[in-house]
């Protein structure tokens, strides 16, 4: 179809089993070697996913995996069609090499429509502390090239744009939301107080772009924490679907950290342009940066949430669900205490419908992904240890997918390691559920 | 915070007055301060001082530092180590940078190994959830930590020195 399939067949092969699930890997700079699955990479003399230090990925409607990463200044992108035996070649994003935010949170995004036109946004850091551009390019189905890189942020002056999160509806309708802080900047000029940053957001239909956009850039919220990630979904809505551009129906729904009172660092949610609603109530008070974002699922009406907090009493992760925009939302289920160290929970509506719920643990040595599964919310599976490694490792996402969930575990360094997660919830659902409480 | 810093107190007063610091002076080497796992005992062994840990993506930490900067100004002997969580190689010029500003005082200037943060929060106290800055009063063969912004006044009240 298109170049990236015909590099595809060049590509190659591995699968490995382990004991609770099936593992893939595979590195394309050495590509026609048999790979274990914590196989180390000695070199990497070409543009390769196993020596990037973060891997973000995504599923098309189709059930194509797509990749995006950075290696020496420039993004790429990839894919598999066969749940990660085999990876296409890599297509360079940006011709012209950029500082690109590629460490923990801060890391390129990608997405896809159901015509197959993929879409990536990334973070440009700029000379000045602090200061950065969303950037963003698309690859329309048939063609070999990525279009030219456009900055999305509309300010003049530099100021820092970052922890960008992107969707995409199946129509090719882009939204994207950041974090900003021209508001912040421009304060402090004026030598007034600015308490945390601001959320911004926009949406575009890249088919619709021609020359160098400008894109409109709106305003949300302020006074959100400074460095931790977003979060992005849509939900269903009454609202009806225009039959000529198929928009409407749906909502982008964010979910970040906020600063409520004195520092009070709890989460909130709104539907974008709408008002906000706190959804977390530890208490947790910090004037600092937590490093730690939430994240959410969209299951029909309902979002699930799952967050970090560290306030003396409730210290670790926590779950919980809204059925009405945060107006109420269930109890917390803490499911994770400090004492293991957890952090980055991974929270999707799989495949079949149903919530898995994924995060890590640290035991001073040894990494931990746990998984654990629910129908709706109300009640959970046990968590179950899925994968364990020692060494740098990035963080765990899980990926929903129409023949199985699976989890994507990159190790920098390492071969690219998909985790087949579909059967844990299939077979362990409903053995032992723990209840949701306060 | 405040009952940690009245217990620390009489230590700090003795170790401002009458302990010379023999920890080195900020190196331009990027290779010689690397903290690692098997240093942190050694860097939490030292008593009697004020270990603020901080990093080049924390906003909130260089208003920290920018305090810690006016207040050395005046007292450069203050028994400070500073420890940066950026474990990653490609960062150690931006640490560096800041470290410089602080040259010619004698602090004690560490940066996380390559890759190790995760290592190193755990070695360190691993209630910590890595939120920055973070800070630690090593006193009487324990450590008490904070999490968030130290206050000039606080610093000034732990290390007895007379308001701004």
């Amino acid at each position: 179809m298109n170049d990236m399939q015909r590099y595809f067949s060049r590509q190659l092969k591995t699968v490995g089993t382990v004991i609770f699930f099936l593992v893939v890997a595979l590195a394309e700079c050495t590509a026609s070697t048999v790979i274990s699955p914590t196989a180390r990479v000695t070199t990497c003399e070409n543009p390769s996913i196993a020596c990037a230090k973060t891997v973000t990925a995504t599923v098309s409607p189709t059930g194509r995996i797509l990749f995006a990463w950075t290696v020496d200044d420039y993004l790429y992108v990839n894919y598999t069609d066969d749940r990660g035996k085999t990876l296409s070649r890599p297509i360079k994003v940006n011709e012209t090499p950029e500082k690109i935010a590629a460490r923990g949170e801060k890391r390129p995004n990608i997405a896809a429509d159901s015509t197959g036109n993929i879409y990536v946004s990334w973070i440009k850091k700029l000379p000045q502390k602090w200061t950065s551009d969303i950037r963003f390019s698309w690859l329309k189905v048939g063609e070999i090239n990525f279009a030219s890189p456009i900055t999305i942020n509309d300010d003049a002056e530099p100021a820092g744009h970052s922890f960008n999160e992107m969707m995409v509806s199946d129509v090719g309708e882009v939204t994207m939301v950041w974090l900003d802080s021209r508001h912040s900047r421009a304060a402090k000029k004026r030598g007034e107080p600015y308490v945390g940053s601001s959320i911004y957001w926009a949406t575009m239909n890249p088919a619709s772009l021609t020359g160098s956009p400008k894109i409109k850039n709106t305003p949300y919220v302020n006074g959100n924490c400074v460095c931790c990630r977003l979060a992005l979904t849509n939900i269903e809505t009454d609202s009806e679907i225009d039959s000529e551009t198929e928009t409407g129906g749906r909502s982008p729904v964010v979910m970040w950290r906020h600063i409520f009172g004195d520092n009070i660092r709890d989460h909130a949610l709104g539907v974008l342009g709408e008002p906000l609603q706190r959804v977390s109530f530890e208490q947790w008070q910090v004037d600092g940066c937590p490093h730690h974002g939430p994240s959410i699922s969209a299951q029909n009406k309902r979002i699930h949430m799952s967050w970090f907090n560290d306030a003396p009493n409730a210290s670790g992760l926590f779950y919980a669900y809204t059925d009405n925009l945060g107006e109420t939302v269930s109890p917390a289920l803490h499911f994770s205490e400090r004492a293991d160290s957890p952090g980055h929970p991974s929270l999707i509506t799989g495949g079949d419908g149903k919530l898995k719920l994924a995060w890590q643990t640290f035991d001073g040595a040894q990494f931990s992904i746990h998984i654990m599964t629910s129908s709706r919310g109300d009640q959970w599976s046990d968590a179950r240890i899925v994968a364990q490694f020692t060494g740098q490792t990035d963080y765990p996402f899980l990926l929903p997918h129409p023949d199985g969930d699976l989890l994507l575990w990159h190790k920098p360094g390492h071969a690219l390691t998909l985790y087949d997660v579909s059967t844990y919830g299939k077979e362990r659902y409903g053995k032992t559920q723990q209840e949701v409480i306060q | 915070m405040r009952r940690v810093l009245q217990t620390a107190m009489p230590y700090l007063l003795l170790l401002i007055g009458s302990v010379s610091i023999s920890s080195p002076a900020l190196s331009t080497d990027k290779t010689t301060n690397q903290l690692t796992v098997e240093k942190v005992a050694g860097v939490f062994q030292e008593q009697n001082r004020l270990i603020m840990l901080w990093s080049v993506d924390c906003p909130p930490c260089y208003q920290e530092l920018a305090m810690l900067e006016r207040l050395l100004l005046s007292y450069p002997d203050l028994p400070i180590t500073l420890i940066s969580t950026d474990d990653d190689s490609e960062r150690y010029e931006e640490v560096e940078e800041q470290y410089q500003r602080l040259d010619g005082n004698t602090l004690t200037a560490w940066v996380f190994a390559d890759g190790m943060a995760p290592q190193l929060r755990y070695a360190i106290d691993k209630t910590w959830s890595g939120v920055l800055p973070r800070s630690y009063i090593v006193k009487a063969g324990s450590r008490v930590g904070h999490s968030g912004v130290l206050k000039e006044k606080e610093v000034r009240k732990l290390f007895k020195l007379p308001e701004n």
